[in-house]
């Protein structure tokens, strides 16, 4: 298939699955009575476009609906949705919106979830068996895969081990994210070396031998450090690194002979909210579930659909990193250990590795 | 002022005590209302525990944290690193406000007192990450090192870069009262010294530093609170190696550890009191000194 007819065909699939989606979309409504403000979380950078646009799509076609965005991370968010259902349980700061599998197992264990089921949203039923969460609480529909990110420049041919952070050749090289457990390469490095105080010992080895160039808070900062090559190789996720390789920095993701660490990412429904909100809650989700609304969120955010009406078209579709076998091969963390963990980890990250950098 | 200059009805005089309510209302409720809200708030917090057992109130979290060596090294960080920020900021703010006071063109005014405030007026996010691009391995100022056969020198990502960052931050808060009291004094001390036969290095340290010592007193207590609860940059230019206070603060709010992180915050505070406490001694010492 040419570009033009591979754009061209892409194009009328996307048109055609709008068009049917706003044909479904429509005859439902919203049978909330009266006006009705629902709170939506939404990520920033590429996962942030395509839920603006659904929202938008929405209040369109429901007027009486207005939906507020809450832009952020999950880091920071979290702890302000707990807060305010602490204050008060039926008005939690948030009705509806994007989560980990890191903050929704510690959500989990607060009360902080509604189910999203099948029957009260539909599409949320094309999720696959293996991703479903237990009780339903929380829609994952989609994953991130996290591998290696290097600076092309410095490396002949991509590093193809989750060990080549620690190799010599790279001392004062290589950095890492802040206390971000599945983002550093710390659940990794535990699953790979047997439990969580091995990887304690080789990251604290790491910071007083002078290996690790910095830890850091933020994609930004990763990224200037990555592309201005004072940080060769560091561990991330592929939804991150591809647009930058896009825009053209010299970086580009790697995957681990050991396998990627799969990172489901979706929606959790928010203990507290009302009736009313629910109802919108579950339309504007079932919306978001559209196998077309899926498919634009993962072509734009580069991540991986996990639902079985939804398939990546195109280039997207035949990159390694995503083939069914490396998806197989993915490194599924036990998400609610590192959600019980969390403290005793940020209180020995804290002591033994930030204390000897 | 009386009731009749407030618009009232005339001849009646506003007790006094409702004077001060009129005038302190709107202060009251802005700031010290909400700040003692948040005190109050953050007391119960530090004595709420939550353990296998459920949540309880006592004094655990608070011997957990004054007990640990690991708090004190952390609190010790957070004031050497204020302190640094502090004591650079005055070496910078002295002269620039004494050359402030000379310029006497409107317009080269005007441009310096942009150039101060400049800071303030972007985003501290920002602000940092053009830091991160000044002072990287690859940044400016190194290329402008390589440039003279120097370095690289790893400005960034350590204490360095922070104290830097800070002091570029919190410059006006400290050039703003040394200007203010170098203007009430009056030229003919100076003249007076000169007659007398003090030479540039007298005069300054015997006339001119003991006259607006209090202006640099001032300066320290404003420029040492901002430093020590000073957050976003440690985290940003610090790269994991300056272990702050308040960043265990955020961390602990990350956690949900509402106990730890409203303790301390309690600690950064009182540390953050303690100096003014000292500082504002000093300060009247200085007016004693001079039979104020």
């Amino acid at each position: 298939m040419t570009e033009t007819n591979l754009r061209s065909s892409r194009r009328a699939f996307m048109m055609g699955a709008a068009a049917s989606g706003v044909a479904l979309a429509a005859p439902r409504g919203v049978r909330a009575a009266g006006n009705v403000t629902v709170t939506q979380f939404i990520w920033t950078g590429a996962q942030e476009p395509v839920p603006r646009r659904i929202a938008e799509e929405f209040m369109a076609q429901n007027p009486q609906v207005t939906i507020e965005m809450i832009a952020g991370t999950n880091g920071a968010t979290y702890p302000k949705l707990e807060a305010s259902r602490d204050i008060d349980p039926d008005s939690p700061l948030l009705n509806l919106g994007f989560f980990n599998m890191d903050a929704s197992e510690r959500g989990r264990a607060r009360d902080l979830w509604l189910p999203i089921t099948a029957e009260t949203v539909p599409n949320a039923g094309h999720i696959l068996p293996a991703y479903r969460q237990a009780d339903d609480l929380g829609a994952f529909f989609c994953m991130d895969v996290g591998g290696l990110a290097y600076n092309t420049e410095a490396f002949d041919s991509a590093p193809d081990s989750w060990e080549m952070m620690f190799a010599p050749e790279f001392k004062g090289k290589v950095a890492f994210f802040d206390s971000f457990w599945a983002g550093n390469g710390f659940a990794v490095m535990a699953h790979l070396h047997g439990g969580a105080e091995a990887a304690m010992e080789i990251y604290e080895k790491a910071a007083r031998d002078g290996h690790i160039h910095s830890l850091v808070t933020s994609n930004a900062q990763l990224q200037q450090l990555l592309v201005s090559g004072e940080v060769v190789l560091a561990p991330h996720f592929r939804g991150v690194v591809l647009p930058w390789a896009n825009e053209g920095a010299p970086v580009a993701y790697a995957v681990p002979k050991e396998g990627q660490v799969a990172f489901p990412e979706g929606f959790q429904l928010v203990n507290g909210t009302s009736d009313d909100q629910l109802a919108v809650c579950h339309e504007l989700l079932n919306q978001s579930l559209s196998p077309e609304n899926v498919l634009d969120y993962c072509e734009t955010a580069c991540v991986v659909p996990l639902m079985d009406n939804v398939t990546l078209q195109g280039a997207l579709a035949e990159d390694p990193a995503i083939q069914p076998e490396a998806i197989e091969k993915a490194i599924q963390l036990d998400y609610a250990d590192i959600a019980a963990n969390a403290k005793s980890w940020a209180n020995e990250w804290n002591r033994r590795v930030k204390a000897n950098l | 002022m009386t009731t009749a200059d407030l618009g009232g009805a005339p001849g009646r005089t506003m007790p006094r005590w409702l004077r001060l309510s009129w005038l302190m209302g709107p202060g009251f409720v802005l700031v010290v209302l909400p700040f003692l809200g948040a005190m109050i708030m953050l007391a119960a917090y530090s004595l709420n525990y939550r353990d296998d057992n459920g949540m309880g109130l006592g004094g655990s979290i608070w011997r957990e944290f004054l007990t640990d060596p690991f708090s004190w090294q952390v609190l010790w960080n957070s004031v050497r690193i204020a302190g640094l920020a502090t004591i650079f900021t005055l070496i910078v703010a002295y002269p620039t406000a004494a050359a402030l006071l000379k310029v006497r063109n409107r317009t080269w005014r005007t441009l310096a007192y942009v150039a101060l405030f400049s800071p303030l007026l972007m985003s501290v996010v920002s602000r940092s990450y053009g830091w991160l691009l000044l002072l990287s391995d690859n940044g400016f100022v190194n290329q402008m090192f390589g440039a003279l056969g120097l370095g690289p020198y790893r400005l960034i990502f350590n204490e360095t870069g922070v104290i830097i960052a800070i002091v570029h931050v919190i410059l006006p808060y400290a050039v703003l009262p040394i200007l203010n009291i170098m203007t009430q004094v009056p030229p003919i001390y100076g003249e007076a010294a000169k007659d007398l036969g003090a030479g540039g290095w007298a005069l300054f340290r015997r006339v001119t530093l003991p006259l607006t010592l209090p202006g640099v007193i001032v300066a320290a207590e404003i420029v040492f609170a901002l430093s020590i609860s000073a957050f976003v940059t440690p985290s940003l230019l610090g790269g994991g190696r300056v272990l702050t206070l308040s960043r265990l603060v955020y961390d602990n709010i990350g956690l949900v550890e509402w106990g730890l992180a409203a303790v301390q915050a309690i600690v950064l505070l009182a540390t953050a009191l303690a100096a003014l406490f000292v500082l504002e001694r000093m300060n009247r010492a200085t007016h004693a000194g001079k039979g104020d």
